[in-house]
């Protein structure tokens, strides 16, 4: 029997009945089909919903603080986003699957006029290999969400580019019915699955810190 | 009642919760064997359950560790290379 099929030592920080449907999820990867869907429609704010049209800030190296609207993913607990419960929720940018995987190939070939077409292909290739670990939620920082409403080719979730906003504009966001998308039963399971490789995975080996007092 | 494992989930360090997991209604109301949750907010424990908690949400956090492990076997953190890439996606929509 395969690790992914005894699942029932996981029954403590997941709930008995969801884990055959998490289980049969989790095989069809790099399938996500299953993680997305319309907005939930009795809950209006569960975690991780996506919001269109939304505020997000950035300090660059320069110390500005950049501005600018993006659909972003709500990070926050459930519980913590009711009203009068966080003045600041964390939003993470969301971008088109397919319109970065075009800035790449033309960032790949920029100022390389002169290739060979052996040369070209092996760049080709290399960047769908690229493409494919994306898509196939491969890499730490970025999670990656099948086709949903204008992202016909699925979508990025920049992890390491988490923001603070004001839970007014938040609110706002809700009574304009900016809300994209929610994600399903296990794929908000998946969604913790991501957000735990990314921030709680274990340190090397070689990290060893003080003993404490 | 419920069972400790559900007071564990809510409680796990990070506290990127199964919040849904409740009563339907997406937000987890009171009633628990130790913690009494009123509109999600998690009181005081005795010191014997504290301890209990402690151990059991240690070992839920390695419990998700492991299921995101099993999940994601080939998982990695981007190369410098990507991350440059990617970031030079995300700052040319400020042009």
């Amino acid at each position: 029997m395969s690790p992914i099929e005894d699942f029932s030592r996981f029954s403590r920080i997941i709930p008995e009945e969801h884990l055959p449907a998490l289980r049969n999820n989790l095989k069809r990867i790099p399938d996500f089909t299953w993680v997305i869907d319309a907005p939930h429609p009795d809950i209006d704010r569960p975690q991780g919903d996506v919001l269109s049209n939304f505020p997000t800030v950035i300090l660059d190296e320069r110390r500005e603080a950049r501005s600018r609207e993006f659909t972003v993913l709500v990070l926050n607990n459930t519980c913590d986003l009711p009203d009068d419960r966080l003045d600041f929720i964390s939003a993470a940018p969301i971008f088109d699957f397919n319109k970065y995987l075009e800035f790449e190939r033309e960032r790949r070939f920029r100022g390389k006029d002169t290739l060979n077409d052996s040369e070209k292909r092996r760049i080709e290739d290399s960047l769908q290999e690229y493409g494919r670990v994306l898509r196939s939620n491969d890499k730490t920082e970025i999670l990656y969400l099948p086709p949903f409403s204008e992202f016909t080719h699925g979508a990025l979730v920049l992890l390491h580019l988490v923001c603070s906003v004001s839970a007014r504009l938040y609110h706002d966001a809700l009574r304009q019915g900016r809300r994209v998308a929610s994600f399903t039963q296990t794929g908000f399971y998946f969604l913790l699955i991501k957000l735990t490789t990314h921030f709680a995975r274990p340190e090397t080996s070689e990290v060893t810190r003080r003993p404490g007092p | 009642m419920e069972p400790i494992s559900t007071v564990i989930t809510l409680a796990w360090p990070l506290l990127f919760t199964p919040a849904q997991f409740g009563n339907g209604s997406g937000y987890r109301q009171s009633t628990v064997t130790s913690v009494v949750y009123e509109g999600c907010e998690i009181l005081p424990l005795k010191a014997s359950e504290l301890e209990a908690l402690s151990i059991e949400s240690h070992s839920a956090a390695l419990d998700w560790i492991l299921l995101a492990k099993e999940a994601l076997p080939n998982i990695t953190p981007l190369t410098p290379e990507e991350r440059s890439s990617i970031n030079e996606f995300f700052w040319s929509h400020f042009k």
